[in-house]
């Protein structure tokens, strides 16, 4: 296939289907609805096939290490690979209902505690994060600095004691210049979105088929 | 109206509107009106970022984020928008030499990913420089996926961070904070204000809003594409004006609301 057809025709396939599924959003024909209904099923089962290519991926780069002792990472390839067969075996063995108790025991001891200590880290994140952010080295940070201590003692009972005003600037910094930004960024984003994926529709935009 | 969904004839309305202003301006642009536009600190922060890996002989990371959904998802064009950024970082690490890591948590995105980088460093004329290692599927559970990309970004010692595309306010804070810690260049870029606030606090450079779904057009600096861009000036002067009637409306005691209902 010449390089000309084989970029034409996944362009083509783009635009048929990225037109069927916008029209089918706006306008009211049941064909039209059944056939993009079926597009997107279509777009989650080739996701569920891919999943398979991402474990590919993980054993193999993880194989790798392993086979050339990769420093500062091959132990950790070594504890991903065996927590990975030690948990999915237990899974596939009952993969309808995933009630095997091995499999919920790993994910409710190790994976849950896990997980939340890993949230629990982002409270010290946003703390360092603000430290930065409030430092008052400009006229910008300074605005910051002071919104941000505003909006604070609104949340905080503290504020609403040393001064009644607290909560009802805090409210009014929230509802009126920060809303107004938002919404600013969101109608932007909106618009942004609808030319990229014209760009895409059109075939200019060619990052998904690898590039220009 | 029954040919219609309802509820959504002002919302086409509008997308009708944006469609054929693109068209036109991309008409334009076709028989030579170029515009001049300016330059997206993003884009000079990416460049900046990676010869700053060049020197240092650090990799540069790359992710679109988790966001909560893959390419078939609302969040796809986020994700759209990180690959177009993708392939500018890719085509700068190949022309540089530096090592490319890019993580994934949704693997429809894989084949994508590869076949941006391999496209990038053909272009470079250094396909044999492509390593299957350079696109790693993390996981697809957000807190397993962010914890892979701490890990790795931090034991791997990057010098550079893309964080791009489908981001929520935690995972912009999680996913870049380590990335302050360990001294890297960071870009981020995310289309909604309170993820966006997130990595203005701990990236050096971001894509503001629209910047994101804009970046592809900056990078490949192809006036078509370009001009299109220059459509969604036109809609926001044609929004800031409806704005400033609806206000005028509602102030006068017209109730406009039923309208963004039909």
């Amino acid at each position: 296939m010449s390089g000309i057809q084989s970029r034409n025709i996944p362009v083509a396939l783009v635009f048929v289907c990225g037109l069927i599924v916008t029209v089918a959003f706006f306008i009211d024909v049941p064909m039209l609805s059944s056939i993009s209904d079926s597009l997107q099923t279509w777009a989650v089962i080739v996701s569920g096939f891919a999943l398979g290519l991402g474990i590919v991926n993980m054993l193999a780069i993880h194989s790798r290490h392993i086979s050339r002792k990769t420093s500062g990472q091959w132990p950790f390839s070594v504890v991903f690979i065996l927590f990975f067969l030690a948990q999915a075996a237990p899974g596939l063995v009952d993969i309808k209902t995933l009630s095997n108790p091995i499999y919920v025991w790993v994910y409710t001891n190790i994976f849950s505690p896990l997980a939340a200590a890993m949230y629990a880290i982002l409270g010290f994140f946003i703390v360092s994060a603000a430290y930065r952010a409030m430092r008052a080295r400009s006229l910008e940070a300074a605005f910051v600095l002071i919104a941000g201590i505003i909006v604070m003692l609104k949340n905080a009972p503290i504020g609403a004691v040393i001064w009644s005003g607290f909560p009802v600037l805090g409210t009014w910094i929230l509802d009126v210049p920060s809303a107004a930004g938002n919404r600013a960024v969101f109608i932007g984003a909106g618009i942004g979105t609808i030319l990229l994926g014209l760009r895409v529709l059109l075939g200019y935009e060619r990052g998904y088929l690898g590039g220009r | 109206m029954a040919f219609f969904v309802e509820g959504t004839v002002f919302g086409l309305i509008m997308f009708a509107i944006i469609v054929i202003l693109a068209l036109l301006t991309l008409q334009k642009a076709k028989q030579g009106y170029v515009r001049e536009v300016r330059t997206l600190p993003g884009i000079e922060g990416i460049r900046e970022a990676i010869a700053r890996c060049a020197e240092t002989g650090r990799p540069c990371f790359l992710t679109t984020g988790h966001g909560g959904g893959g390419l078939y998802t609302s969040r796809g064009p986020q994700h759209m928008a990180g690959i177009a950024i993708l392939s500018l970082v890719a085509r700068l690490t190949a022309r540089l030499g530096v090592d490319l890591v890019t993580t994934w948590p949704f693997p429809e995105l894989l084949p994508v990913a590869e076949d941006t980088i391999y496209q990038a460093y053909l272009m470079e004329g250094k396909p044999e420089e492509v390593r299957p290692d350079m696109v790693r599927y993390l996981a697809g559970y957000a807190l397993a996926f962010k914890m892979g990309y701490i890990g790795q970004l931090t034991r791997e010692n990057a010098g550079a961070a893309i964080v791009t595309g489908a981001i929520w306010p935690s995972d912009a804070l999680q996913m870049t904070e380590p990335g302050v810690l360990i001294g890297a260049i960071q870009i981020g870029g995310a289309p909604t204000m309170d993820t966006m606030s997130m990595l203005a606090l701990t990236c050096d450079y971001i894509f503001i809003g629209e910047e994101l779904f804009s970046a592809g057009a900056f990078a490949s600096e192809d006036p078509i594409q370009l001009g299109i861009l220059f459509s969604s000036d036109i809609v926001k002067i044609g929004l800031i004006l409806l704005m400033i009637v609806g206000v005028l409306l509602t102030m006068m005691g017209t109730n406009i609301s039923p309208i963004f209902d039909i």
